[in-house]
């Protein structure tokens, strides 16, 4: 973010300028530190002892709960299925999204508007509403799918109590209630181009598939971190709720994640010090994935300002 | 930005400009761009049937569940599960909204939630549009960081801050109150992101030229970024309203009494527990719980969807 | 002694439009339950209108706690480490032992004695009593109490040529009728209640002389491992594998049950009403089946009432309002509204209270008629125990999706659940 304009900041001096910019972003900063940093601080603590979230006996244990964590293999599948989420969710919440959007720009304003409009829709319910219904869906006996499928003379598996197919499940309906929300933002990274650009492209030859890669998926990057931001989000905080309605995490461990890990460590097993490591852990790659991100992208737009 | 002229031979411009739009937003009428090899025109444009179908396709599977919760709430009860392929019944019946609505004050809760989701709002929008005019317009030293910070606090999840957060502000003798259900809310971390994509691609010019008419940092802001960005700053409100009104897991918590219920936990009241769910009832409640933000969703839609869709998330 | 903070908190409550909770000398209690609409949610506002009619110097204010007694023992925990409990609240029983070990609470025999309960108390047996204690402790009041019965749909009985009027009664007979049943009508015969808190699992164990959890040389060690469990859990796999019983967590089970498509739904009692109300068949109900002739061994659910009240005052208010609930009156609503078995002996026979009603609910006399076969319902023990509860439903769920033999996924969880409470002392 190279400022080219070095007379856009006020006249009063550096030091004027970051006190007026701290007065700008200070509040939302204090409200941050208060209900997010601290408690994250507060858990990286926690995570080095052995805590049932109330006893008063809290022995210190320094590292041993990410030793016992890395040497559990459950805790393996747990990262493993991490993963498999992060992918799903790339998947479902960037790629499909992007997809939708590329299509839109075929039809006419007015006719994207409707798709745009029932697109949204889901993003409107309550995840922990929204979930409820699809416990009927993926039913093995007289669920929608399975009805769905016998009309053409297919057998359902058992959505959510075949480990094959559980998480795939799962992760549809987390899919499912994030899907508009990014396509709207995946247009708007799209429709962002400027037409003048494209119209030279064009006037240049391009067309077609090169046009797409050459030309608009480049322009399109800037939004891309947006719209990679809220994938990741959908990954992470949006699954939880369809796996604590569809499966709690099974069968036997199928579907569990790394977020749901922590829940139920912290919240069903009493086992704050396990939970906080696991918390630790999953910020901490979140952030790295986050950061990394970001340099990438941001470092591509910078040359434009 | 400068574009590499690309190498590829096409037919000249096959650039629809489509129907004009609405005075919102910054691209104009936007581009339909023909991603088509090098064909003559046809009249039957398969790309556009194609893209049409596909979009209609998705819009139908998404629809899906919502058209299921509407039609199990005006079900007979006698039969809920009966039929999977026809989500509609005629005659419908109204059985499951009387008892919802003569088991449980509503209105109270609509109450509360209408309050709950303002104050969010208005709190989240308070704290994130300086900031972000801070991050895109005033770059301290600290932005980066800060800015970083930002990114960061999204990817924390509730479970890190749950337990936490309820107590301190039960050491502030906060809980059940309405500043104790709001103020953790109050990590404009999304908001501050999103505004702050829109604040940078505002032309620097204007604001430049404001500054030679002596308008102090404060009046940038507030007469000329501001007034530029209405609609992306009034879909973030709408879009914080219904996260906000949406939100379970920490007013259940924090807000748990029989009279401070917000919508969203009171139908919860419905699902779930030792007695399984009452799925009429329960579909019933969430259609309730879910009409305030779906309409709220169609008025303010041409808003939303302009922000979020022109996005200016651009270089 | 009022305090004052209730005044300043209800001020700025935000449902402060109506509530005149904190005017005159009244002491308002708090109340937590899991009761859902469809499942005693009206009941409980019912009995807290008849309760706060007689006593108009208490208050109690209602509050459900979703996801049944773990969404209500987090928020339990949340509030105790706040140090802002509430004053009576639903405990599972699978947490007795938890909160025992972890919780303030205040003992129900502290409560009878300050307040003048003993007699109260007398009405209880001792083996109802003995459902609320961990160790020596009086925890809380048992209130309500499950077991394990199996509804199931008569008219599909009668469709595979079955007579519902004689429903099998052990698992043979049942596996046979599935078979008939599968044949003549495409559905499920078996669904059995499949849940992490183990409870079905024990019962299936517990009814083939299996048990989960023993006592050897003064540590508690897994049980869980023996033929007859495996045994047992091997008959529910095959039932899965050979497609006469459904594999579904429990809300689905109830959505097949009801839509017809599985012939039965062994699950508790306390479905009763719930199910009596939403299904459109036949509903009928018969015991847990059992193995051959063994009798079976039913671990009791459910919940007792637990005070965690500071002050004098919200205590004797607590302890008037569990009073109130586990009295004659209190069970006679309670039952109806919910299902649960009464706890004061022969009250079911008593025509003031629920003569009537269980008369003309034969259903509910099945849970009346399998109370002897009630036991404990098994906690596994110390800071890991629900960690390591976890660990025996994975295996469950191991075998009934046929990634392991019972035998096999059972004694690889022992050996887990084994590392888990191998420091948890016992007596034998």
């Amino acid at each position: 973010m190279q400022a080219l304009n070095p007379g856009g900041r006020p006249k009063g001096g550096a030091a004027r300028l970051e006190a007026t910019a701290a007065l700008y972003y200070g509040p939302a900063l204090l409200f941050l530190g208060l209900f997010v940093f601290w408690p994250l601080v507060s858990t990286a603590w926690i995570s080095l002892h052995d805590w049932n979230m109330v006893g008063a006996n809290r022995p210190w244990v320094g590292l041993d709960n990410y030793r016992s964590l890395l040497g559990d293999p459950d805790f393996a599948g747990t990262l493993r299925q991490s993963a498999l989420y992060i992918g799903l969710a790339l998947l479902g919440n960037f790629l499909l999204p992007l997809g939708l959007a590329l299509l839109t720009l075929q039809v006419g304003r007015r006719e994207a508007e409707v798709y745009q409009s029932l697109l949204f829709l889901p993003t409107v319910i309550a995840v922990s509403v929204g979930t409820l219904i699809w416990l009927w869906f993926y039913l093995p006996a007289g669920g929608l799918f399975g009805v769905a499928l016998a009309q053409f003379g297919l057998r359902a598996p058992n959505w959510l109590s075949d480990p094959a197919w559980a998480l795939p499940s799962v992760a549809l309906v987390a899919v499912w209630k994030f899907l508009g929300f990014n396509y709207l933002i995946a247009l708007a990274g799209l429709r962002a181009i400027p037409v003048s650009v494209l119209e030279a492209a064009r006037i240049d030859g391009a067309g077609g598939w090169p046009l797409l890669r050459a030309v608009i998926l480049p322009l399109f990057a800037p939004s891309a971190l947006f719209l990679l931001v809220s994938a990741l989000l959908a990954a992470l905080e949006n699954v939880f709720v369809p796996i604590e309605v569809l499966t709690v995490g099974g069968p036997a461990g199928a579907t569990n994640n790394l977020m749901y890990a922590v829940y139920q460590d912290a919240f069903k097993f009493f086992r704050a010090g396990r939970a906080a490591a696991e918390a630790v852990l999953l910020v901490a790659a979140f952030a790295v994935l986050i950061v990394w991100q970001f340099r990438l992208l941001e470092r591509r737009t910078a040359y434009d300002r | 930005m400068t574009v590499n002229p690309v190498a590829v031979d096409v037919d000249p411009v096959k650039v629809d400009l489509g129907t004009p739009s609405s005075a919102v937003g910054i691209a104009g009428g936007h581009p339909l761009v023909t991603l088509r090899s090098r064909r003559r025109p046809r009249p039957f444009r398969w790309t556009l049937w194609a893209a049409r179908i596909l979009l209609l396709i998705s819009a139908g599977l998404v629809l899906v569940p919502v058209v299921y919760q509407f039609g199990l709430s005006v079900k007979p009860s006698a039969g809920l599960f009966s039929a999977p392929l026809s989500p509609l019944t005629w005659p419908p019946t109204a059985e499951h909204y009387a008892q919802v609505l003569e088991g449980l004050p509503l209105w109270r809760y609509t109450l509360n939630s209408l309050v709950f989701a303002l104050g969010v709002t208005v709190g989240q929008l308070l704290l994130a549009v300086p900031a972000a005019y801070a991050l895109s317009h005033l770059r301290p030293r600290w932005g980066p960081a800060v800015f970083g910070a930002v990114l960061i606090s999204l990817m924390v999840p509730f479970v890190v801050t749950y337990l936490p957060n309820y107590l301190l502000l039960a050491r502030w003798g906060l809980l059940n109150t309405l500043p104790g259900l709001i103020l953790p809310m109050l990590t404009a971390g999304y908001a501050i992101f999103l505004l702050r994509q829109h604040f940078l691609s505002f032309p620097r010019e204007i604001i430049e030229a404001a500054l030679v008419d002596g308008a102090t940092t404060g009046q940038r802001l507030w007469r000329v970024l501001l007034p530029a960005h209405r609609a992306p700053v009034a879909a973030l409100a709408v879009y914080l309203f219904i996260s906000t009104w949406n939100q379970f897991v920490w007013p259940q918590l924090v807000a748990g009494r029989s009279e401070s219920l917000t919508l969203t936990v009171a139908v919860q009241r419905f699902a779930s527990g030792e007695g399984g769910n009452a799925w009429g009832p329960l579909m019933a409640a969430a259609t309730l719980a879910t009409l305030p933000t779906v309409l709220l969703y169609f008025f303010m839609r041409r808003a939303l969807l302009d922000t979020f869709s022109e996005g200016a998330v651009k270089g | 002694m009022k305090r004052p903070t209730v005044v300043r908190l209800s001020a700025l409550t935000i449902g402060l439009l109506s509530m005149a909770a904190a005017q005159g000398k009244v002491t308002t209690i708090e109340y937590w339950h899991i009761n859902t609409e469809s499942f005693g949610g009206p009941a409980v506002r019912d009995l807290i209108k008849t309760f706060e009619a007689k006593n108009p110097s208490i208050k109690v204010q209602e509050r459900f706690h979703q996801n049944a007694y773990t969404g209500l023992l987090q928020n339990l925990q949340a509030a105790l480490a706040a140090g802002t409990p509430p004053d009576v609240a639903q405990v599972g029983y699978l947490y007795t032992n938890y909160v025992a070990e972890n919780f303030p609470f205040v003992p129900t025999t502290k409560l009878a004695q300050q307040f003048d309960g003993a007699a109260f108390l007398k009405r209880f047996p001792a083996n109802v009593l003995a459902l609320g204690q961990s160790g020596d402790a009086q925890v809380g009041m048992p209130y309500s109490l499950s077991n394990i019965v199996t509804y199931f749909n008569a008219d599909l009985l009668r469709q595979a040529g079955l007579d519902p009027a004689k429903p099998p009664k052990t698992w043979d007979e049942w596996r046979a009728a599935a078979q008939a049943i599968k044949t003549k009508t495409g559905k499920y015969g078996i669904y059995l209640q499949l849940l992490d808190d183990n409870w079905a699992t024990e019962a299936l164990v517990a009814s083939n002389g299996g048990a989960l959890l023993s006592c050897k040389g003064g540590t508690y060690q897994a049980a869980f491992a023996s033929s007859q469990a495996a045994k047992a859990l091997q008959f529910w796999a095959d039932l899965v594998k050979d497609g006469l019983a459904l594999n579904t967590l429990w809300t689905q089970g109830e959505q097949a049950f009801l839509a017809g498509e599985s012939a039965t739904f062994i699950t508790t009692i306390g479905k009763r009403a719930s199910l009596q109300s939403s299904a459109k068949f036949d509903l009928r109900g018969t015991t847990f089946p059992s193995f051959g002739t063994q009798k079976t061994s039913l671990p009791g659910g459910g919940n007792i009432l637990v005070v965690f009240s500071k002050d004098r005052a919200k205590q004797e208010a607590a302890w008037k309002f569990t009073q109130f609930l586990t009295s004659n009156e209190g069970f006679t609503a309670w039952t109806k509204g919910t299902g649960y078995v009464p706890l004061v002996d022969k009250l079911d026979q008593d025509p003031r209270y629920l003569a009537d009603f269980v008369k003309s609910n034969p259903i509910q006399r099945v849970g009346i008629q399998q109370l002897p076969n009630t036991m404990r319902w098994t906690s596994f023990p110390g800071a890991n125990g629900l960690a390591a509860s976890q660990a025996l439903f994975k295996a469950v769920q191991r075998s009934l999706g046929g990634q392991a033999s019972a035998q096999a996924a059972l004694s690889a969880a022992a050996q887990e659940v084994n590392g888990l409470v191998k420091n948890e002392k016992c007596k034998p």
